[in-house]
């Protein structure tokens, strides 16, 4: 990868590296610091990575720095705060919102890989790659954080 | 085609959902779905697991990110080579085209062979045995002595510029008549045929320095250095000048130049 390259790496993959992580972490100082590590370590790495696996190599590094974070700081995962600020829905909260509040309920690992799969359109073996799983062991792990997110709006619906 | 149950609708949904089914049999079991209105419900709340972009979420900064790329030249042997032909053959252009001034020695006027006057040196008091003052208590000898000295002493006033500087042994012949200086003249050809006249004193003069054949032979042989390659060997004369202190002068020259020079 050359400098160009890299530089057209980070206008490409930063923002949406950046929202895989806020996502998770819900802090925006840790999330900013995180991803400026990945992309600090890509150049480090510049002549290592190629330009076609920079998304990739930028994921995977960021997610394991995301969990070291993670279990560094003991830090529980909280819903957005963009999420609490629609004070005016509060009352009739849109599906978005319900399966924001939903994905607290997953574990670390399936949340990573339904949003990697779901906002970064990832398949199996990507996941697999960037989390350090098989493609089987992805796959059950998306089935299981999809039937939670399920049960949970079934439950919700019955209750509303 | 699958058969829909209670025990794998979870399953069958999933696959729905990830696109694992496709085809024919998606279109059955979307149908079947459909048709039952528990399994309709269900699948929508499996559709709605699937998670949207947040384009409200915050962005980062990406310019903090962004690294400062230098712009490489990259080196081309072919244009540096080109580059080098076209200064060397500018420059070997220039010098050929290069006019010296032809370097030469003024000559410096020789100062007009006028007769300078005779010095004359006023007569000393010479107190001969004549004298018979009562004051002279000189005896007889000194008086000669003096005399003597005197004359002789007349002889150290020989003009030095007149001495040729050319290691060429020279006779000089002073005379001296009556206290004065008459004549210097370089006697090397005319010595023989001059009758010294018995009052008359003769210098030679000479220095130990290397005879001038020794120098012609040294500038005879100019080094082939690699100026002389391009300009040529120059060529080294010797001529007589009536001008020049040593009556020559050396002239240099090649395809370029020509330098005269007299001393």
């Amino acid at each position: 990868m050359t400098e160009k390259e890299y530089n057209t790496s980070v206008d490409t993959h930063a923002n949406a590296l950046f929202r895989f992580i806020y996502k998770s972490l819900n802090v925006r100082e840790d999330a900013e610091n995180i991803v400026q590590d990945a992309f600090e370590s890509l150049w480090l790495n510049l002549g290592k990575v190629e330009f076609e696996k920079a998304k990739s190599w930028l994921f995977t590094t960021a997610y394991r720095k995301m969990i070291d974070s993670i279990r560094r700081e003991k830090k529980m995962v909280e819903m957005p705060e963009f999420t609490k600020e629609k004070g005016s829905e509060a009352m009739q909260p849109d599906i978005k919102d319900i399966v924001n509040k939903a994905m607290e309920k997953l574990t670390e690992t399936q949340r990573t890989v339904i949003m990697l799969r779901d906002y970064e359109g990832y398949d199996y073996a990507e996941i697999g790659k960037i989390t350090g799983l098989n493609e089987s062991q992805v796959k059950v792990y998306i089935f299981r954080g999809r039937q939670t997110l399920k049960n949970y709006l079934v439950k919700l619906d019955h209750i509303i | 085609m699958k058969q829909i149950n209670d025990e794998n609708i979870d399953e069958i949904m999933f696959q729905l959902l990830e696109g694992e089914i496709t085809g024919f049999e998606r279109e059955q079991l979307l149908t079947a779905i459909e048709a039952d209105e528990a399994y309709s419900n269900l699948w929508q709340a499996w559709q709605q697991t699937i998670l949207t972009p947040e384009l409200e979420l915050p962005v980062m900064n990406i310019r903090q990110l962004k690294k400062k790329t230098a712009r490489v030249i990259p080196f081309n042997f072919r244009y540096a080579i080109a580059a080098m032909l076209v200064l060397g053959l500018g420059l070997a252009v220039f010098l050929v085209n290069q006019t010296p001034g032809e370097i030469t020695v003024s000559e410096v006027p020789k100062p007009a062979q006028t007769k300078q006057p005779v010095k004359q040196i006023p007569k000393p008091e010479i107190k001969t045995p004549e004298d018979t003052r009562v004051d002279s208590l000189i005896p007889l000898k000194e008086k000669i002595r003096s005399m003597a000295d005197i004359q002789t002493d007349k002889t150290n006033e020989i003009k030095q510029e007149n001495i040729p500087a050319t290691p060429i042994t020279t006779e000089i012949k002073s005379t001296i008549e009556h206290d004065k200086i008459v004549e210097v003249t370089d006697t090397k050809n005319k010595l023989k045929e001059v009758e010294v006249p018995e009052n008359h004193i003769i210098v030679t003069m000479s220095n130990d320095s290397k005879p001038a054949q020794d120098f012609k032979k040294d500038i005879s042989k100019p080094k082939q250095t690699f100026l002389s390659r391009i300009f040529g060997t120059p060529k080294f004369k010797l001529e007589n000048d009536s001008n020049t202190r040593t009556n020559r002068r050396l002239i240099i020259e090649n395809k370029q130049y020509k330098i005269i020079a007299g001393f």
